[in-house]
């Protein structure tokens, strides 16, 4: 299946039932496929908003009453949905947000790019808030990452954003799905608008104008990030533990950097991939376990260098770290990468 | 009076009062109003959920006693929508001011008109960003004094009445907040009114007041509204508080059906035939393949690649297989590229570098490049002889094996030229064995369109047909 269907597919069977979008190229595939496969259930809404500020006020309204919903969009788009993205962040709704990334900045390329990194790490809009990043690199990760998204969403009550690419949103590649869940299953959320009765209204706000209650506020996200941070990073780790370089890249970079390891590993040369699945929280401790022992690291992204700050954060001043990256939409080779590989083993006389 | 023994202290977050309205101001007055229609109306609050945005009229949800939302500026419209269709037993209303739902909400709002959803919009019209200090909006008069108007407004406001009329709402009316008895009555039937429902209320603000040396707005609004039964289209532009304003109800109509027809011809539907091909999977042995196919938009050459990924995925579904395509912003004429590749291994880059299949079903591709044929050693190419000019085709070393085609001749000649790619696909079984004829044959109907599949497997057939062993 398509990458995007494949997105579409995951997030029905993890019981989404509401998908508000706008249509931004390279991602008209996981509407189109929604409207579709909505429209076969009694319970689905799909609908196609005036804008990216209504789509994501729409799910907003949706998530504040009680569904699991969704939107998507290209960078651009993103940008425009950040204010919704930090209201929600603020008055604390779960929602899951595809972000197909595009060559950047303004209206950029549609080729596939990974230049929103920042943008997703940081929370993006305006107030300090934080959303879990989820970067897949495979049609199988694809499934579980977006139906993983949803519950991330519903336990913390956060936004969570998908980060892909043109390539993996295009992309065909066979995969297999589990069984959907069943929505009327899923765990009941106390606070959603659903009636008033007897138990005083619920308001759903994210304006404190009492400074003090604000810093209480803030203070209770920041207990929840921490959480999140402690509990929530995934890695996978491909070919480490005899590595004397590791080469630490996400989502399509890492597929192609596996490839380029995968080829310097037959001439002979110890390399690895390290490869983060939660952009945000980044698995920091689990990165800085690898030195001292591994002297150089190797990031790789298809941008100018933006995850190398978390990389350099992880691990201080204990490796050097080396940086190689295309920021315009061409995508690597891993003959390509490989040679950025091998040029540092043999500049540092890594064995 | 205590604040708990207000008439609507059932009604109201008492804890959040007093309110922050300006001594003077009518909002509060309109807020009982909304209180008293679903009273009126016998509404379980239960079922009432009010969305606000941004201003001094959407803090109303601040002080209401229901499921509120207080939520982006402008966006109230969109986020009651969603609330609306996730749970569409709620009683959904909007109240915003005439910045928030006209202003940078006003997409929103005349989207909603489209989208025909019961939803009610009630619009508090003051004359400008209030909350801010009074800079002019939407629906400040001509010449009006605003912090951001010194000199007087020089834009002509808009009509929200004649707005929502055009936008296509099924219920439209105006009242003010003078006539508290009036709006009470819109307000029911804006409710009762099963699609989208718009009152504008004309609301007196005192920053408007003092800029403009207007002693009392209220006065003016109660000297010249009349309420009409009945309104004409005259009325709708009558809404100037220094000549004549028309209160009233202008629209209340049911929600429209949904029409059946659309301009597309519906297909007449046929007795279906159903088409079966069996195949038996197996361990195919392949190890790696980079297949490429290549030609111009609407060639099929996104179709021919899907054809080759199910074949290859029928004949041995424990291969790794992808699929990616490249082409330009035009949907026919432009070239197009789809990379399929096939593997025992786990695939780490999803394009092809160098072929070892390269199906040309026109030379667009290799002319864009300068003319040059990028082609595996040992590999293998396959040409449309009907539009690639074989010329290119010189100079490969001979350990290449080159065959042509005419697909898109016999296609032409014998089906439509849309199945030529089925002609090549049915060439390419034969003449490379890699895949199996049957799983190539039940991919193709997996993917024809309904009623072409027996001219797709003929196509595939007569190119079969033509396929050198």
């Amino acid at each position: 299946m398509r990458g995007s269907h494949v997105i579409g597919e995951a997030a029905t069977r993890a019981g989404c039932r509401f998908y508000a979008g706008y249509p931004i190229t390279p991602q008209n595939e996981l509407p189109e496929y929604l409207s579709k496969r909505f429209a076969e259930l009694e319970d689905a809404t799909f609908i196609q908003a005036e804008s990216e500020l209504a789509a994501i006020n729409m799910v907003m309204g949706a998530s504040m009453a009680g569904v699991r919903a969704m939107t998507s969009s290209s960078s651009p788009g993103i940008s425009l949905k950040q204010e919704g993205i930090s209201y929600m962040a603020g008055t604390e709704l779960p929602a899951v947000v595809v972000n197909v990334m595009r060559g950047g900045p303004g209206l950029g390329n549609i080729a596939p790019s990974q230049q929103d990194y920042f943008q997703a790490t940081r929370g993006g809009g305006h107030g300090g808030y934080r959303t879990i990043v989820l970067a897949p690199h495979s049609g199988q990760e694809l499934v579980t990452l977006t139906m993983k998204a949803f519950d991330l969403a519903d336990r913390y009550r956060l936004p969570v954003v998908l980060l892909g690419d043109g390539l993996m949103g295009q992309m065909m590649e066979p995969v297999t799905f589990p069984d959907p869940i069943d929505p009327a299953t899923l765990p009941r959320k106390d606070w959603v608008l659903g009636g008033a009765k007897g138990r005083g209204g619920h308001l759903l706000a994210s304006l404190l104008l009492d400074p003090s209650k604000m810093e209480q506020h803030n203070w209770k996200l920041a207990r929840k990030y921490a959480a999140i941070r402690e509990r929530e990073t995934e890695h996978e780790s491909y070919l480490l533990d005899d590595a004397v370089l590791a080469v630490v890249a996400f989502g399509t970079a890492a597929r192609i950097a596996k490839g380029a390891v995968n080829r310097v590993r037959k001439a002979g040369l110890k390399a690895g991939l390290f490869r983060p699945v939660t952009l945000w929280p980044f698995p920091e401790r689990q990165l800085r376990a690898l030195t001292p022992r591994l002297k150089h690291i190797l990031v790789f992204e298809m941008n100018l260098g933006q995850m190398v700050e978390d990389v350099k954060l992880s691990i201080g001043e204990q490796a050097t770290v080396h940086f190689y990256g295309r920021p315009g939409g061409i995508v690597s080779t891993p003959h390509e990468i490989a040679e950025a590989i091998t040029k540092l083993c043999y500049r540092y006389d890594l064995g | 009076m205590e604040i708990s023994q207000h008439p609507y202290a059932e009604f109201l977050r008492t804890e959040m009062m007093p309110n922050i309205w300006c001594s003077g101001c009518r909002i509060g007055r309109i807020k009982n109003a909304f209180i008293e229609a679903i009273q009126h109306l016998g509404y379980d609050p239960d079922t009432c959920a009010v969305v606000s945005g941004i201003g001094c009229s959407s803090r109303i949800t601040g002080y209401l006693n229901l499921d509120t939302i207080h939520a982006t500026h402008g966006r109230a419209i969109p986020t009651a929508l969603g609330v609306k269709l996730a749970n569409p037993d709620l009683k959904v209303t909007v109240m915003g001011g005439d910045g928030d739902i006209l202003g940078i909400g006003g997409n929103h709002f005349l989207a909603l008109g489209r989208h025909g959803h019961d939803l009610n919009v009630f619009c508090m019209n003051n004359y400008g960003y209030s909350m801010t200090g009074f800079q002019h909006g939407p629906t400040t008069p001509l010449g009006a004094r605003t912090i951001t108007t010194m000199g007087g407004s020089p834009y002509a406001p808009v009509n929200p009445v004649a707005i929502a009329l055009a936008a296509g709402y099924t219920f439209v009316a105006r009242s003010t907040s003078s006539h508290p008895y009036h709006l009470m009555d819109c307000m029911i039937s804006a409710m009762k009114n099963r699609g989208p429902s718009f009152v504008e209320i004309l609301v007196p603000c005192m920053l408007f007041e003092r800029r403009n040396k207007i002693k009392s707005l209220e006065a003016l609004f109660l000297n010249k509204a009349k309420i009409k039964e009945t309104l004409s289209e005259e009325d709708v532009d009558q809404n100037d508080f220094t000549k004549e304003i028309s209160l009233g109800i202008f629209r209340d109509t049911p929600v429209r059906e949904k029409p059946q027809l659309s301009l597309v011809k519906s297909a007449k539907k046929k007795a279906v035939k159903t088409y079966r091909v069996n195949f038996r999977s197996r361990a195919s042995g392949i190890k790696y393949i980079q297949i490429r196919m290549e030609g111009t938009g609407g060639q099929g050459i996104v179709q021919g690649g899907k054809t080759l990924i199910h074949a290859a995925m029928n004949m041995d579904p424990k291969l790794n297989s992808t699929l990616t395509k490249r082409y330009g912003p035009e949907m026919k004429g432009g070239s197009c590229v789809t990379d399929v590749l096939l593997s025992a291994q786990p695939i780490d880059y999803p394009f092809v570098e160098v072929p070892d299949l390269l199906l040309m079903m026109s030379d667009i591709v290799t002319k864009e490049r300068g003319g040059a044929v990028i082609i595996n050693d040992k590999g293998t190419i396959v040409a449309d002889e009907s539009m690639v000019d074989l010329s290119l085709l010189d100079g490969l070393p001979s350990t290449v094996k080159v065959f042509g085609v005419p697909a898109t001749q016999i296609a032409r000649d014998n089906f439509r030229v849309v199945v030529a790619n089925n002609v090549m696909m049915g060439f390419v079984c034969k003449t490379t064995s890699i895949i199996e004829k049957n799983c190539i044959k039940a991919a193709i109907l997996k993917s024809a369109p309904p009623g072409t599949e027996e001219m797709n497997l003929a196509a595939f057939e007569k190119g079969y047909e033509f396929g050198k062993p």
